[in-house]
């Protein structure tokens, strides 16, 4: 997949003390607090941690779903912070793919259609999209003909035409939200292992899951905890811990 | 790098000598004690899936009282009723242990589970900062492992990777289990104490 991704110097991903609040009624949720994170091109970030813990945010902060409340997000050295809602639909069509637990496919349209609608929409000719839809088809091994709909694919092949649609034009960033959630575990491994190779090509790749044996997949391990970073498998030991850690319980 | 059955016998005994030795300290950080009451303790707070024999308990108090990390209570019972104390450098050594990583090797399974434990019994936030180091130090290494598994298919070495792969994937999970107790006793504070 080399010729198909940036190569960029610049960190894939970056999160400079981004916070991110949400009102809930008269309550404020901290979902995400002051987090720093950067993420290497080439490179696969797992992100762990509990229902709540912020992850899921991260990562729709990353596809400029969300705006931060405050705090900077760079993409491949790019500011992504303010970005409105067509700046934040051209990122995504542009540089950012998104591989979804689900797939979202659209059920009426075929393999191939899939691929090729984001690409006809960011204004390419039909004959470009279609060649650019076949080839990451393939390359992420959906067997021909690619003319099938979704029904008639398993769920390890709708997620590969997921992944081929995320991958179709060169990425500087690839979000995976739980990608083996609905799959079984020899074709999650395979799914991953595709993920790995995208990396391996040059994109960050950034997994959300709970899963270990998913997460035993990246270069590197970050967990959160009620919105906060505690723990980097890069750096075992150096994140702060806990306020209360040394007081024993009184006899 | 990978064990074989006779490095998991050696650690098996290793990991009993270890976790009864901070066992000890940990619970006498919690104030003095004598050698039956840890050894209840020490069985109660593991959650019953341990048992020492009092001789072990008592020989180990004497080694440790030997190294200087314990000390008698002064003038207070003796013999089997002797009530012992933890002193400035036991409880350097239990706060060194608690924060020690073992990142060049498999680390002893059941040595994590009784640091873990025992966390959990100083306060929910020691045991989150436990699991936060040794989660980190399990995907370092889960990388490692795999990042250093030989090429080829040979199914035996396949397999052989997985089970250690498994291992620690069953203590990662184990680990969020422990991390979702230890936030439950966070955010509703027991009364009392332990």
């Amino acid at each position: 997949m080399n010729a198909r991704i940036h190569m960029t110097k610049d960190p894939a991903l970056v999160f400079e003390g981004v916070t991110r609040r949400f009102e809930d009624g008269p309550t404020t949720v901290t979902a995400l607090d002051a987090v720093s994170l950067s993420v290497a091109p080439g490179t696969m970030c797992a992100l762990t941690g509990a229902s709540g813990s912020g992850k899921s945010t991260l990562l729709h902060l990353a596809a400029a779903m969300i705006a931060p409340t405050s705090g900077a997000i760079r993409v491949g050295g790019r500011d992504i912070t303010g970005l409105d809602a067509a700046g934040a639909g051209a990122l995504r069509r542009e540089s950012v793919g998104i591989v979804f637990q689900r797939y979202n496919l659209v059920p009426s349209l075929t393999a191939l259609e899939n691929v090729t609608l984001p690409l006809e929409y960011a204004g390419r000719s039909v004959r470009e999209s279609r060649a650019l839809g076949s080839a990451a088809l393939e390359q992420v091994g959906v067997p021909l003909p690619h003319d099938r709909f979704p029904d008639d694919l398993s769920g390890g092949q709708q997620q590969r035409v997921a992944i081929a649609r995320a991958l179709a034009v060169p990425r500087t960033l690839v979000l995976a939200d739980e990608p083996t959630g609905a799959l079984d575990s020899a074709t999650g491994d395979q799914v991953m292992r595709l993920l790995v190779d995208v990396a391996a090509a040059g994109a960050g790749v950034v997994v959300v899951t709970h899963d270990p044996r998913v997460a035993s997949f990246a270069d590197r391990v970050v967990s959160l905890r009620d919105g906060r970073i505690v723990s980097d498998s890069d750096a075992p030991g150096a994140v702060s811990p806990a306020a209360d850690i040394a007081a024993p319980v009184a006899p | 790098m990978t064990p074989t059955p006779l490095d998991a016998g050696i650690r098996s005994m290793h990991t009993a000598y270890v976790s009864v030795r901070f066992g000890i300290l940990a619970l006498l950080e919690q104030g003095p004690s004598h050698g039956y009451q840890l050894k209840a303790d020490f069985e109660a707070r593991t959650g019953g899936v341990w048992t020492v024999n009092v001789g072990q308990m008592y020989s180990t108090l004497e080694r440790l009282h030997g190294e200087g990390l314990v000390a008698p209570v002064e003038d207070d019972g003796d013999g089997e009723r002797r009530p012992w104390r933890l002193t400035p450098q036991g409880k350097e050594a239990i706060d060194a242990w608690f924060d020690e990583v073992s990142v060049a090797a498999t680390p002893p399974r059941d040595e994590l589970l009784v640091k873990v434990l025992l966390a959990l019994s100083r306060s929910p936030g020691a045991a989150l900062a436990v699991i936060d180091v040794q989660r980190a130090a399990l995907y370092a290494l889960l990388r490692d492992q795999r990042r250093g598994l030989p090429g080829g298919d040979d199914p035996a070495v396949v397999l052989m990777a997985e089970a250690v792969a498994a291992r620690h994937e069953a203590d990662l999970r184990w680990l969020d289990r422990c991390e979702d107790m230890a936030r439950t006793l966070t955010t509703t504070p027991r009364e009392g104490t332990a």
